[in-house]
């Protein structure tokens, strides 16, 4: 299959994908328990004003699948609904929010990149004292949560040393930036771990392999053997490590927003899932699964161009 | 004999055992062998007895924690005490080896014709100058569609074919000696004499010298000038292939022969030899084939016999000069040479 059929084809899987999480994601309101109105006025007072509005807002005596597509369409045309909390439209109410989010997830990104693969290079290349030291950077990387390492990051280097801030998003990018570092850091510090670990462990792996035995018996210079034939194979099954950290990072960044008080995506779909603002959740919900799909997208165009052994019909996967 | 291409001498080879690998046992000792220009030797032995090892020590192809002592002089330099430099270039352009398996010693997530133009390519060839070369070289080796087969990928040919092309490879640089490790093994039976022919063929043709492994006594002789048989890390015996045929002078390389199975039946990695063969390491006092020779006698278990000068050869056995002529062969054995 070419490049552009492979391309298309993935798009399209992910369109299907996208409907059905979409459909998922609306129908789960009529699953709660008492059904959909009671679930959305919750412990508010079940004023007539308020039962009208919300009955009005999500549209409750259609049928099921003409409030979906209705709902749908304007999803569609940009229209998420609006916040019955904050009485504001939700697209407006997540955009800004969403900025910082996807700073802070692209920022640790960078970061598990940068450091993970890094140390994990170093270590399986290097070996003796070098492999030891990040073996043991690694293993108390990874047994420290992100809350409690935030919480540390925080004593020490904004109250203690002031060298950051404590909390808040800043204003303009290098200020947000500046904000955003320790954050950063605390999501990013374990999987850096993990992805060194996993890295350094098939590097490891590969080099022992006949393969690169036979690039060492002719004769080829050891930084072309390490980077063509170790390096090239080990990158296989780290790529799909690094697709399933940085998708799981979106995850994180609940904790390390409530952590750090910044008024991101994460901490906002704490906040409207406890207040039962559900045209939010699902405008939330909708977009980390887009993210995620994307993610997957990425990963699997990668794989392709790393192992050709993988078709593009995508059957040997 | 100083001139030979290949001397190896006192060649002695550990590998880290125990906890954290603070003891070292030995899987080939004191082992010597000479091939002189354009000359084939075969390495004939048992599982573990130590070819591969000899073979790699020719390059100082080790694993990490393998170590050797001894010598090994190629072309008049000693290969161990090479700088990284000049043993590269060694490998690159001197000598070169193929492998038992292809479809593991060659790069799965790569074309074939980048795994054959690569060596060429990193010596300063261009590409397209290398990729004419190689599809001559693989028209040689019976590769007719040639720059088709140059964009599969390995997984997409079979192992014949894929152990043709790593024998392009190695010839691909000309180099003086080739060290082919069992090449057939992992081949049935058809593929294995085309496989065979083909290295005899570029052998006369380019003058290669060859130093053969295999399990099997009788391709060893019928492809080589000269044969050396290994036990338990050591060479036991060595002579010229046509007189090891008739004459042998050690009760294992008798017994090799005798055992081998028919063409037609499908050859199996199996001791063929009663009882399990040992590695250099579990061998005691004494002769380290006695547990399993015919022959044996108290004398034999008392002292290690060392490899000595006998007509036409070297053996190692006490009783060589006694049983000599007495052992049987592959004429008698039921074999089918
Ligand atoms: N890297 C290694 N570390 C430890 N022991 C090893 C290593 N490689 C080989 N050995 C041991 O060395 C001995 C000789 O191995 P070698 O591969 O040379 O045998 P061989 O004669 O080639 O056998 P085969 O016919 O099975 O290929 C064996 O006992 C093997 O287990
Ligand atoms: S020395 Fe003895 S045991 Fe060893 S091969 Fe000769 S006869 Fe057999
Ligand atoms: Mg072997």
């Amino acid at each position: 299959m070419s490049w552009p059929r492979f391309l298309v084809k993935r798009v399209l899987a992910l369109l299907v994908v996208l409907l059905v999480a979409s459909l998922l994601v609306y129908g789960s309101l009529y699953l709660a328990p008492g059904g959909p109105l009671s679930f959305l006025v919750g412990t508010r007072s079940a004023t007539p004003e308020l039962i009208a509005q919300v009955t009005a807002q999500y549209h409750l005596n259609d049928p099921f699948l003409v409030r979906y597509f209705t709902w749908l369409a304007d999803v569609l045309h940009g229209d998420l609904g609006r916040s019955l909390v904050y009485r504001e439209a939700v697209s407006s109410l997540i955009a800004s929010r969403f900025l910082t989010t996807l700073l802070l997830v692209v920022y640790a990104t960078v970061l598990i990149l940068l450091v993970g693969l890094g140390t994990g290079i170093w270590a399986a290349l290097r070996r003796g004292v070098a492999g030891r030291v990040v073996t043991g950077w690694n293993a108390a990387s990874l047994s420290t949560p992100a809350f409690v390492l935030g919480a540390l990051l925080i004593v020490v280097f904004a109250l203690g040393l002031g060298w950051f801030p404590v909390y808040g998003s800043g204003s303009g990018f290098g200020d947000r930036l500046w904000h955003l570092t320790l954050p950063a850091i605390a999501l990013a510090l374990s999987s850096a771990a993990y992805l060194s670990r996993i890295s350094s462990a098939s590097i490891t792996s590969e080099m022992g392999k006949e393969h690169v035995e036979t690039a060492m018996s002719r004769g080829l210079p050891r930084k072309l053997v390490v980077r063509r034939h170790v390096l090239r194979n080990a990158s296989i099954p780290v790529i799909t490590v690094v697709g399933l950290t940085i998708a799981g990072l979106v995850a994180g960044t609940v904790v390390v927003e409530n952590v750090f008080a910044l008024d991101g995506l994460g901490s906002l779909l704490v906040r409207a899932i406890l207040q039962r603002d559900y045209a939010v959740v699902q405008a939330i919900v909708l977009l980390l699964t887009i993210v995620f799909v994307l993610v997957n997208l990425i990963v699997d165009v990668l794989y392709s161009l790393v192992d050709p052994r993988l078709s593009l019909d995508g059957d040997a996967l | 004999m100083t001139d030979a291409l290949l001397q190896v001498s006192d060649l002695t080879i550990t590998v880290p055992a125990g906890e954290y690998g603070a003891d070292r046992r030995p899987v080939v000792s004191g082992v010597n062998l000479q091939i002189g220009a354009g000359e084939a030797l075969g390495l004939v032995g048992e599982s573990g007895s130590g070819k591969s090892m000899t073979a790699r020590a020719v390059m100082r192809l080790f694993a990490p924690g393998v170590q050797a002592t001894g010598t090994v002089v190629f072309d008049g330099c000693e290969v161990f005490a090479m700088e990284d430099e000049q043993l590269r270039l060694l490998r690159a352009h001197r000598i070169a080896m193929i492998f038992q398996d292809p479809r593991a010693h060659i790069n799965p997530v790569r074309t074939v014709g980048a795994f054959l133009i690569e060596g060429l390519c990193a010596s300063g060839v261009s590409t397209r100058d290398a990729e004419r070369r190689v599809t001559s070289l693989l028209a040689e080796v019976g590769i007719s569609d040639g720059s088709r087969r140059m964009a599969q990928l390995p997984h997409e040919l079979s192992g014949g074919l894929l152990q043709r092309v790593m024998i392009a490879s190695a010839v691909a640089m000309d180099p003086d000696l080739l060290l082919a490790d069992e090449p057939t093994t992992a081949l049935d039976v058809t593929t294995q004499s085309e496989v065979m022919a083909i290295l005899a063929q570029l052998r006369t043709e380019r003058g290669l010298a060859l130093l053969f492994i295999t399990h099997d006594l009788e391709l060893a002789a019928a492809t080589c000038d000269s044969t050396a048989v290994m036990y338990a890390g050591s060479i036991v015996e060595r002579q010229s292939s046509r007189q090891l045929l008739t004459h042998p002078y050690h009760p294992y390389s008798s017994g090799l022969m005798v055992s081998r199975p028919d063409l037609d039946v499908v050859r199996q990695r199996l001791p063929v030899i009663e009882g399990q063969p040992i590695a250099a390491f579990e061998a005691g006092e004494g002769c380290a084939f006695a547990p399993r020779c015919g022959y044996s006698q108290p004398a034999c278990l008392a002292t290690t016999p060392a490899l000595v000068a006998v007509q036409g050869g070297e053996v190692a056995c006490h009783r060589a000069s006694e049983l000599q002529g007495q052992l049987p062969t592959a004429m008698e054995g039921g074999g089918d040479v």
